[in-house]
């Protein structure tokens, strides 16, 4: 039985498709993953802001968040 | 002490993290190359006259000339003025001055800064406004031996 014409231009629509579904995706780019806040009195709250950068070709999510 | 949250995104299954690392120390007399007195900053609650900049004083306990660097800083809240160097053995005011920003909420965040010396040691000064937390010193000289 040879495949219609309705089969193939499927095919052929998957096939082109397929390097996009291989490649979209969210992705998530710290390029400063590490912060040295050198000495640090005892007992007191420090903070920095890391900056997340979403360079995926789809929408980035914070899921979770664990503190180290 | 290093830390290292991790943050779990719908990238995929592995997390990424970041890394923080700090010294912590108890006594502000025991640090090196330079001392910070006062080691936190603590702007108080508003009363009738409200308190915008508060001073510290660095000294350098080591042999050589240091020039300290701003690395990170609350921007929107406060700015920070450092000496351009403290000479060997002799010791220089920074202060930290409160914008309108910082003026108008509390906050609890730090500043940190860097030395020249051969480790680029980093010191964080916790900045804090409207908690209650020991107060700053009063303004000294402004350099000197």
């Amino acid at each position: 039985m040879k495949p219609g014409i309705k089969t193939i231009v499927i095919i052929f629509i998957l096939i082109m498709a397929l390097p996009g579904l291989v490649w979209a995706g969210a992705k998530l780019t710290i390029p400063q993953p590490e912060f040295d806040f050198g000495y640090v009195p005892q007992a007191s709250k420090i903070s920095h802001d890391f900056w997340l950068y979403s360079t995926g070709d789809d929408t980035l999510k914070i899921l979770k968040v664990n503190p180290g | 002490m290093t830390k290292s949250p991790s943050i779990q995104t719908n990238e995929g299954p592995q997390n990424q993290s970041v890394r923080i690392k700090s010294q912590i120390f108890t006594n502000s007399d025991s640090t090196f190359p330079i001392t910070l007195k006062p080691s936190k900053i603590a702007f108080p609650d508003s009363g009738e006259v409200m308190i915008v900049e508060l001073y510290f004083t660095i000294t350098n306990v080591s042999k050589q000339d240091l020039r300290p660097t701003l690395i990170s800083s609350p921007k929107s809240l406060v700015s920070v003025t450092l000496p351009k160097s403290i000479p060997a053995g002799g010791y220089a005011d920074g202060s930290i001055k409160l914008k309108n920003a910082g003026q108008k909420k509390g906050f609890e965040k730090s500043v940190t800064i860097q030395l020249n010396d051969d480790a680029d040691t980093r010191f964080t000064i916790p900045v804090t406004h409207g908690s209650v937390a020991p107060v700053a010193l009063p303004a000294k000289g402004q350099a000197g031996h």
